[in-house]
């Protein structure tokens, strides 16, 4: 961010537009693997903690992202969307419903990593309560992507919003389908003999 | 994440294997399943990162890149789009044309005495007068 403030606003400008198409990407692979820590989906070769740990670590990795595409947003001089706007929604006087969603998604994800990390304090009935906000919070930011993004005529950059709607829908449908199948969820795998005298 | 060193309060280790089993390998695949875990997550957090870091650079590098020089070439005066097709297709000081806005009087000129663009309290003691064409107001100004 030093460099793209050193290279003026232009350089600010373009940080925020590549920080924000990764941090959809990033966004759509913590929610994918959000939904397969919950259907206990895996690779074969991977124990579930892994794939939820991953699940966490790429949210935090999210939140870094969040904050670079956010500050280099709110530091470019050219256009004024206020520090009031990065928490309020549809206060920025720059195209209000575009930042607007992006806000209120900044707010749903922001609720939902306060209660996970404070999840032992609450309780696993609220915690997943505030959970689900994540399910909208993805919404608005993609419609945050389409309206405030600029970059959609670049065909590599529709493929990327596209793929990410795509993995976010089929991730939800799996995982409505096995709500609908009504089925317990897999059994653990079993890498082998259990040690003796552990019954 | 240390998953070896420490525990966490509330989580209960998988039962150590017993020692004894060491020679026959019945406490392995315990051991072994939750390092190939531990290991999985590591490379996957590392690469992640670094595909990250790669991705922002890669994408912002583009951006930069494709961006059109702001100053149209002399001559030329920038035209606002039409009604309806006004998104902005970039930086507003970098990217081309934005619609006609009230909020952001810009004034183009390519020489030729036409400007283009929101101009407000365009009266002076010439005579001058604005009108809309194409979603997009005119200046002029009579020399």
């Amino acid at each position: 961010m030093i460099m793209a403030a050193a290279a003026g606003s232009a350089g600010l400008w373009y940080l925020s537009r590549g920080s924000g198409l990764v941090l959809l990407m990033l966004f759509s692979a913590v929610v994918v693997l959000g939904v397969a820590t919950r259907t206990g989906s895996a690779p074969s070769r991977w124990p579930r903690f892994a794939v939820a740990e991953l699940h966490r670590t790429l949210s935090l990795f999210a939140v870094a992202l969040l904050l670079l595409h956010v500050l280099t947003a709110i530091l470019d001089p050219f256009v004024t969307i206020g520090w009031a706007a990065t928490v309020l929604p549809f206060v920025s006087p720059y195209r209000t419903l575009a930042i607007g969603l992006g806000t209120l998604a900044v707010d749903l994800a922001g609720a939902v990593l306060v209660t996970s990390l404070a999840r032992r304090r609450l309780g696993q009935r609220a915690w997943r309560a505030v959970h689900w906000l994540a399910y909208l919070a993805w919404p608005a930011a993609f419609l945050h992507a389409l309206t405030a993004g600029s970059d959609l005529g670049v065909w590599w950059v529709a493929l990327v919003e596209t793929g990410s709607a795509v993995a976010v829908a089929a991730a939800v449908l799996a995982r409505l389908a096995g709500r609908a199948r009504g089925g317990p969820r897999p059994p653990r795998p079993v890498p082998g003999p259990a040690p003796a005298g552990t019954s | 994440m240390n998953f070896d060193e420490q525990d966490r309060p509330g989580w209960v280790r998988l039962p150590p294997a017993d020692p004894a089993d060491e020679d026959t390998g019945a406490g392995r695949p315990y051991r072994a399943s939750r390092a190939d875990g531990v290991r999985h997550l590591r490379r996957a957090s590392n690469w992640t990162a670094a595909a990250l870091v790669a991705g922002v650079a890669a994408a912002s590098g583009y951006f930069a890149h494709q961006t059109p020089p702001a100053a149209p070439a002399a001559g030329q005066a920038v035209q606002a789009p039409p009604a309806g097709q006004g998104q902005v297709t970039g930086h507003p000081a970098v990217a081309g044309p934005r619609p006609a806005s009230g909020s952001a009087p810009v004034v183009t000129s390519g020489g030729s005495g036409v400007a283009v663009g929101p101009v407000t309290g365009a009266a002076g003691n010439t005579a001058s007068g604005t009108r809309a064409a194409g979603g997009a107001t005119i200046a002029w100004r009579d020399s």
